[in-house]
């Protein structure tokens, strides 16, 4: 009787340690690591809303996806949402896309103008007049790689209310869901 | 035993020297993150903390300052405060500790740039506040990004400037 033909009877913790054939085992961990690796730092972000500068769209403790290829294969668009990174990407600001490179932008008495036209922006529930910006009183062109956002609570006083010009390399991609 | 599982188990050794390494004798870098994240863990407290805690704690936040320390913050809603030397830090810090019953301080994505004598570092790091508290103290930040230049004196990394920088420009 030929005993290579003979089924291999590994002790049962080891087949629950690496499986039935240890090296097919090992590329599947490895091909799972890196698929999760590479989803996790360039398809998707999960992300935890903290603040109330993004209500009533998105609401404090609410949790969001966050994608930098969608970012990358779309492009960034008036109205997108995109997150902002700081030092990293442990803590990012969330924030409504309103200007885009090269186009003239000001808020005047809580509206927003974009090269001279009021735009409409459908997300906001209450606006305060006391928004003004910049503060000189005039309009302010965005360089080639530079896009204003802005939260969408625009009820809360300009002072208290974090946003302004962020270059291209700091959004890290845009909110989905 | 096959060869797969040496491979196996060496790689499994490397890992844990590598780590141990690290916990044991730390890298300058790692010190530094280290007494940042001290430093943030000292300037936090709860409600319930007594007069004599947070004198403690005022000081052991002073006491990561060089002598000369100069620092520059900017806070959305409550204003540019620049500060120069530990003295006026603890002065400062006992004084918002009249208005402030909670903070949470936390440090994130701390980026360490050693210089090449060793003995200074850059830090760029993200650091969130969670207040409680009185006036402008309500509610502390969401998030700012700080600048810090550190140097190591007698064997500890103290803090010779501080300043906020701006995530979104104006």
């Amino acid at each position: 009787m030929d005993s290579s033909t003979e089924p291999s009877r590994a002790p049962w913790w080891r087949i629950v340690a690496v499986g039935r054939n240890p090296r097919v085992t090992a590329i599947r961990l490895l091909v799972t690591v890196l698929l999760t690796v590479l989803s996790f730092r360039y398809a998707i972000v999960p992300v935890r809303v903290t603040g109330i500068s993004m209500s009533p769209a998105y609401k404090d403790g609410e949790r969001r996806w966050v994608s930098p290829l969608l970012a990358r294969l779309q492009g960034i668009h008036r109205g997108d949402v995109v997150s902002i990174q700081t030092t990293g990407r442990q803590v990012m600001y969330l924030k409504r896309v309103i200007g885009l490179p090269g186009e003239r932008v000001q808020i005047r008495k809580g509206d927003i103008l974009v090269n001279g036209d009021r735009l409409e922006e459908p997300y906001i529930l209450n606006r305060s007049p006391g928004w003004n910006w910049p503060t000189n009183g005039t309009e302010r062109l965005l360089g080639p790689d530079e896009f204003l956002v802005v939260g969408d609570n625009r009820a809360m006083p300009m002072d208290s209310h974090y946003f302004g010009i962020a270059d291209r390399h700091r959004i890290l991609g845009k909110v989905f869901q | 035993m096959k060869a797969t599982h040496w491979a196996l188990a060496g790689t499994l050794l490397l890992g844990l020297g590598f780590w141990k390494r690290e916990a044991l004798f730390p890298s300058e870098a790692t010190r530094v993150r280290n007494a940042l994240v001290q430093l943030a863990s000292d300037a936090s407290f709860g409600p319930s903390e007594g007069n004599i805690g947070a004198v403690r704690r005022v000081s052991a936040v002073a006491d990561r300052f060089a002598s000369d320390a100069s620092i520059e913050v900017d806070i959305l809603g409550s204003g540019n405060f620049q500060l120069s030397g530990r003295d006026e830090v603890q002065q400062r810090l006992m004084a918002a500790l009249r208005f402030i019953r909670k903070l949470v301080l936390q440090f994130h994505d701390i980026m360490v740039d050693l210089g090449a004598d060793g003995t200074t570092a850059s830090v760029h790091l993200t650091a969130t506040a969670d207040a409680v508290g009185e006036g402008r103290y309500q509610g502390g930040f969401d998030a700012l990004e700080f600048e810090l230049a550190l140097r190591k004196v007698e064997g500890r990394w103290q803090i010779e400037r501080l300043r906020t920088i701006p995530t979104l420009k104006q």
